[in-house]
């Protein structure tokens, strides 16, 4: 789970893997590790999440937190146009120092999408970027599931097309 | 058995070197050390905390233990991945390391600092939180705030530039603006706003050279900077008395053309760089600053470079207006102010369609759109009086170096249209009034009949009945009676023929003229014989017409023709179809007596005649009935001659 502070991402995996959600906003130090196991058609999968802190003006993502990274959800939140930014910067930083790895992008926080900008170049160029581009929200648990099993959908056949 | 079991301290030198300085600081921690099929065969420390108690040597730990999942191998270089949470409420730092050849996972506590961490982190980023959205509330003000000044109607150009200039001061927390024009290699500041002491003064005249918007506005729309003096490519810039070290600026583009720029700034640097969303801020302020100056700059030139069409303006006496497409009166004429009863200065800067009935808006606005000949009615409001039908006549012409403006002619068309509605009630009034004409002839004409021809008939029973008793004056009596009577049944039937023609609703048909021409001179060969008189016949075209008429027209046309001979000259009539103008013709050309020109027209009206019955025969109605005819068929007629010479009679076919 890759994005700005505070767009959701803790969020967005507590109420994947717990079906938890709380409004208060509790800062994510160093990366939590999380499991969930998915069942897609006939096969399971299991799933290592790792929910790494959010960018901010102070620090920036350490390349080792991305290290073993076989795929990534990026999270932005619309009402704040700096996190759209902050999501291609780190978009580029991955293809830049782990190679380009398959990524879902979460439009979070749809449940106040009356505050949401404009669509912008860079949000175009991200949703271009991405395996798929799916609205969320943590809160009312809208598309949470779809995101979480569009990456793992990602990543089994990207896995299934290196093995090939 | 786990390998916890079987393992004891001490740990392994490798591990024991790594660690060695925590123990000092009393750190937790736990080790794993594997072979090349990362099987752990050695761990050590506090397995239990970490939860790899249960690890067992017969499988890889990352099928153990999946947080490693995607780790191994760990590589030459040391790896750390610090505050990891993979067991609740702890944070551990994740060491992977390899010394000769051989791979080692160091697990080491770090949670009190973590937590320390988490809650710097946690005041931090909630700082953050509420400063971003003060930000995001800030630049809602702010656009709220830019709406509410350039919607101020009452606010001058200049006041209004200095209320934007302070609203992008307190957007950016930055304490002096400017506006600069740009021509050539110069800037010249046309406006400043500053909460410090600068040095600027509206007017001052700066090389683009030594100036930061010189950098950017050819290249880009947008620009900032923080730490100004440590940034190589603007070192040595003049670029204010007092120094720059934060700038944010906007190239400013009017209707006209590349303007200049806007820029903010401050001789100290932001605690945060610029933001993407602050050179947008930046862009909107330089957008509606371009559109103020766009009008402005159109104002200004009306009123210093343009002065002559002000002159213009003043002196004729024409209501005019200049407008933008959108209908913005650049400016308008002294007589359009007094007609709308206020001042010439009222007028531009508002929208022309206020000035007119509000029906007229659409009309009018296409019209400008149109442009260049495009005319449309409409209704001027006036203060002191009803509005005035007026009619807007558009063209398109460059002023000054304003293109695409729209020269507004405004003409009073209310005396006009009065006389047109008073011409036209008169001729619903001369059409009434013909109509009974016509029916007063007809029933006078048929009824007088009656009467004559008891006349006509008496008289020639007292002829028959006296016979040779009749005396000479008795005689004489007798036949004035009966060749008055008899004129005057030629008159009253000649009048009603007029009458019918007048009254006729023709129904037209396609009729050959050459066979109605034919069927005349047959008609007529009588007469033509006893004058000895020759008609020649020319092609003639066929036309939508009346037979009857036509039969009417062609014979008095012709009749005319053998009356109106000289004598001892043979009559010779041509009828033939000519094209003058693009217009067809018929001509009837005679050689006989001609026509005084003076009498053109006068020929053709009902009972008019140039010759006396001893001379000529007749009642005046013939030319009468012919121009009736014409007309009943949209044509018209004229009459050209030269006395003693011959007449032409020409029907002009489809007159206008």
């Amino acid at each position: 789970m890759l994005g700005s502070f505070a767009v959701g991402k803790t969020s967005l995996v507590s109420q994947y893997v717990s079906s938890i959600f709380s409004d208060t906003y509790t800062t994510t130090i160093g990366v939590k590790i999380d499991k969930k196991s998915v069942d897609l058609d006939n096969q399971s999968l299991s799933l290592v999440l790792w929910d790494v802190y959010g960018e901010d003006n102070h620090q920036s993502v350490l390349p080792a937190y991305l290290r073993g990274m076989a795929g990534y959800i990026l999270v932005v939140d619309l009402t704040r146009p700096s996190t759209l930014s902050s999501a291609k910067s780190l978009q580029e930083m991955v293809d830049e120092k782990i190679g380009s790895k398959p990524f879902v992008l979460a439009l979070n926080k749809s449940d106040i999408k009356d505050k949401w900008i404009d669509g912008s170049d860079t949000l175009q160029a991200l949703n271009d970027l991405s395996v798929k581009t799916v609205e969320t929200s943590a809160k009312n648990d809208t598309g949470v599931n779809e995101l979480f099993e569009s990456l793992a959908l990602a990543l089994v056949s990207s896995s299934s097309k290196t093995s090939k | 058995m786990s390998i916890a079991a079987s393992l004891s301290p001490p740990e392994p030198r490798p591990v024991a070197r790594y660690i060695s300085t925590l123990e000092g600081q009393s750190r937790v921690f736990a080790y794993l050390g594997l072979d090349d099929s990362h099987r752990v065969w050695v761990s050590g420390g506090e397995l239990v905390l970490f939860g790899l108690d249960a690890i067992v040597a017969s499988q890889p730990i990352p099928a153990q233990f999946d947080v490693l999942e995607g780790l191994l191998p760990s590589g030459e270089q040391p790896v750390v991945i610090r505050n990891t949470q993979f067991i609740s409420g702890h944070f551990f730092d994740l060491h992977l390391f390899t010394d000769k050849g051989e791979q080692w996972i160091v697990f080491l506590d770090n949670t009190a600092q973590a937590k320390d961490l988490q809650v710097n982190q946690q005041i931090r980023l909630e700082h953050d939180i509420r400063t971003e959205k003060k930000k995001k509330q800030r630049h809602q003000r702010s656009i709220e705030r830019l709406f509410t000044v350039f919607s101020d109607v009452t606010q001058q150009p200049d006041e209004i530039l200095q209320g934007v200039l302070a609203i992008g001061l307190d957007y950016f927390e930055l304490d002096t603006a400017l506006i600069t024009v740009i021509s050539g290699d110069v800037c010249t500041i046309t406006a400043v706003l500053s909460n410090v002491p600068t040095g600027y003064v509206k007017g001052d005249v700066i090389s683009i050279q030594d100036t930061i918007c010189g950098l950017f506005v050819e290249h880009t729309s947008s620009f900032s900077i923080n730490h100004v003096s440590i940034n190589a490519q603007l070192k040595g810039l003049a670029t204010t008395p007092v120094g720059i070290e934060s700038y944010i600026g906007a190239a400013v583009q009017t209707a006209c053309g590349p303007y200049g720029s806007i820029s903010f700034s401050s001789a100290q640097a932001r605690e945060n760089d610029f933001t993407v969303e602050d050179e947008k801020f930046a862009l909107l302020v330089a957008g509606s600053i371009g559109h103020l100056l766009g009008n402005a700059e159109q104002l200004e030139l009306m009123s210093s470079q343009n002065e002559h069409y002000r002159t213009l303006f003043e002196s004729v006496p024409a209501m005019m207006l200049l407008c933008d497409v959108d209908g913005l009166v650049i400016s308008a004429s002294d007589a359009f102010a007094d007609q709308i009863g206020c001042v010439p200065d009222e007028v531009p800067g508002k929208l022309c369609f206020d000035y007119f009935q509000a029906d007229n808006a659409d009309r009018i606005h296409q019209a400008l759109v149109l442009g260049q000949g495009s005319r449309i009615a409409a209704e001027l409001l006036c203060r002191e009086s009803a509005a005035l039908e007026v009619e807007l006549s558009m063209a398109v012409k460059p002023v000054g170096t304003m293109k695409g403006i729209r020269m507004v002619m405004v003409t009073d068309v209310s005396l006009r249209n009065q006389a047109s509605r008073e011409a036209a009630e008169k001729n619903i009034r001369l059409a009434d009034a013909n109509e009974k004409l016509n029916q007063f002839a007809f029933i006078a004409s048929h009824d007088l009949q009656e009467p004559l021809r008891k006349i006509q008939q008496f008289s020639s029973f007292l002829e028959e009945d006296l016979g040779d008793a009749l005396d000479k004056d008795i005689d004489y009596y007798l036949r004035v009676i009966v060749d008055s009577s008899n004129r005057m049944s030629d008159l009253i039937n000649d009048l009603l023929c007029y009458s019918r023609t007048s009254k006729l609703e023709p129904e037209m048909e396609s009729v050959q003229l050459e066979e109605v021409v034919e069927d005349v001179i047959n008609e007529l060969e009588i007469s033509i014989k006893e004058c000895e008189g020759q008609v020649e016949l020319g092609n003639l075209p066929s036309v939508s017409g009346n037979l009857p008429l036509l039969r009417q027209l062609f014979t008095n046309l012709i009749g005319n023709g053998l009356k109106y001979r000289v004598v001892d000259r043979t009559p010779v009539i041509k009828v033939y179809a000519t094209n003058t103008q693009g217009k067809e013709q018929i001509v009837i050309a005679d050689n006989g007596i001609g026509l005084d020109m003076r009498y053109a027209r006068k020929i053709f009206e009902p009972f008019n005649r140039l010759h006396t019955n001893q001379e000529y025969k007749g009642n005046g109605i013939g030319l009468a009935i012919c121009q009736t005819v014409c007309e009943k068929h949209g044509w018209s007629i004229a009459a050209d001659g030269i006395p003693n010479q011959g007449t032409k009679f020409i029907v002009t076919l489809d007159s206008d």
